[in-house]
């Protein structure tokens, strides 16, 4: 038997074979109508879930079936990594610096800073932030906890952001946030000398300090309110000296009155797209504040040893 | 002339005129198929309407052919008796024997039947490419071309094939002849 050439008998075999009753009309007729009405019913399917195949347009359902399980899988992950983190942040917001979710607290305020892009808005939250370091100090107090200087540096850094941020905006604007940062601080003030009235031993010395410099950015949003050029040179000269001492290593860092107020060290500069070019020839989109280095305010960097303390023999 | 890419891209749209179309051209070679291999009008039946089922749910899943509809049918309708008889033992339908040709005598329709239904069983017992084989070739007097499309194999290898198919399937008739 050659490749492909049958023997006769078996061709004959096959010939019978082919040899089938004629399919009954009946038979293409009803096989045809129900094929039709599957036609129909499935494409009636296909329509309510034509939204699957347009978001998923090279996957078959053979495919998506078994994707649907790591996809519900990656979801549910998602909703409990997410879910978590902001159970923990918002777990977070009352504790304090002793405690281990303190740090998270830090990172959520660092982090909401660093997504707000109005200057108003950013204001606004170092003051709330400030005013929360307030309220840190009186829980310290009240359980009998040393207050860490931790609480009173980051303080500092979020007012000085404060007046730093009134600084970059029109003299209108300016006065207004100024005379709100004074109230704000004016309070935190209170709060601080009732605090400290309330001791049953002598204050901390954290607090003396934090009350110290209260004092100082009281002066200054005053000095701001008659005299917003002054407000703003001084401002200028405090980011100044924080650009020049930046460069030096924290112990090398001035307590010889170069950091004026004493809070030099924290003013973090104000990015140039937020200036206001209105009013002042320091924000004029020329002047010194587009000079500033365009970081995105309080940033942690600016935290820690850097910043000089009143009273610690760095500060005048 | 429409080409069966085109036919399949508005078969794809479930366009009733089309789809009715197609079932008239393919039906027929699909119920003659199945009925040479399984001899069975209602096996038959269920094969084709199985075959035209499936196609219909490829197409509502973007799957089934892109071109070549003819093949892929045959494909399905094989898979779909080859599905059969591996979970039912393959049993002689003599009244659609009796049916193929009612000229013959009754005796001769006994023989004729039972000589289909040898060569059929022989037949489903060779591997499945050579099943596909035969049946396209000899039952249903495909081109080589054809088959090639359907197995989705280079022509050399349906040759190759095919000539394996023909000697085992005379093996395996000349056992039956001996055992019979």
């Amino acid at each position: 038997m050659r490749n492909g050439e049958l023997d006769s008998d078996l061709k004959n075999r096959f010939d019978d074979l082919k040899n089938v009753p004629e399919r009954k009309p009946q038979a293409i007729a009803s096989g045809k109508a129900d094929f039709l009405r599957q036609a129909v019913s499935l494409k009636e399917d296909q329509r309510q879930i034509g939204w699957i195949n347009k978001f998923f347009p090279t996957i078959s359902t053979k495919e998506r079936l078994p994707m649907l399980k790591p996809i519900l899988v990656i979801i549910l992950a998602i909703f409990i990594l997410f879910g978590g983190a902001a159970g923990t942040v918002y777990a977070a917001q009352g504790s304090l610096p002793a405690q281990p979710l303190y740090q998270v607290k830090i990172w959520s305020e660092d982090l909401l800073l660093l997504m707000t892009s109005s200057a108003q808005t950013q204001l606004e939250r170092n003051l709330n932030f400030a005013d929360r370091r307030i309220v840190e100090i009186e829980n310290l107090q009240a359980a009998g906890i040393p207050i860490p200087r931790q609480i009173q540096i980051r303080l500092q850094t979020q007012l000085n952001q404060a007046l730093n941020l009134a600084a970059g905006m029109d003299d209108q604007l300016m006065l207004l946030e100024l005379e709100h940062i004074r109230l704000r601080v004016e309070a935190q003030m209170q709060k601080m000398e009732n605090l400290m009235e309330g001791a049953q031993n002598s204050p901390d010395p954290v607090m003396i300090m934090v009350r110290s410099f209260l004092q100082q950015q009281l002066e200054m949003a005053a000095q701001g309110e008659t005299d917003a050029q002054g407000f703003r040179m001084q401002v200028e000269n405090q980011i100044q000296n924080l650009i020049q001492n930046n460069q030096m290593a924290p112990s090398q860092l001035p307590g010889n009155g170069q950091g004026g107020s004493g809070y030099s060290q924290t003013i973090t500069p104000m990015p140039s797209g937020q200036q206001n070019g209105s009013g002042s020839s320091l924000n004029d989109g020329n002047g010194p504040y587009n000079n500033y280095p365009t970081t995105t305010p309080v940033q942690g960097g600016f935290y820690g040893s850097k910043t000089p303390m009143p009273g610690n023999g760095k500060n005048p | 002339m429409t080409t069966d890419k085109e036919l399949l891209k508005l078969a794809r749209k479930f366009d009733p005129v089309i789809l009715a179309d197609i079932y008239n051209t393919f039906s027929p070679g699909i119920y003659r198929y199945a009925m040479r291999l399984t001899g069975d009008q209602i096996l038959a039946e269920e094969c084709v309407a199985e075959s035209f089922s499936r196609l219909l749910h490829a197409f509502s899943t973007r799957r089934g052919p892109q071109d070549y509809l003819q093949a892929y049918l045959y494909r399905i309708a094989h898979n779909w008796i080859v599905d059969y008889y591996r979970k039912k033992p393959f049993e002689p339908d003599l009244l659609d024997e009796k049916q193929a040709d009612d000229r013959c005598a009754p005796e001769e329709l006994t023989g004729l039947s039972l000589q289909n239904h040898h060569l059929r069983k022989a037949i489903l017992t060779l591997t499945p490419d050579q099943q596909q084989v035969i049946a396209l070739k000899y039952l249903q007097g495909l081109e080589n071309q054809e088959i090639a499309r359907i197995i989705k194999k280079p022509v050399s290898a349906i040759k190759s094939l095919q000539h394996r198919a023909l000697r085992s399937l005379k093996k395996l008739l000349d056992q039956q002849e001996v055992f019979s």
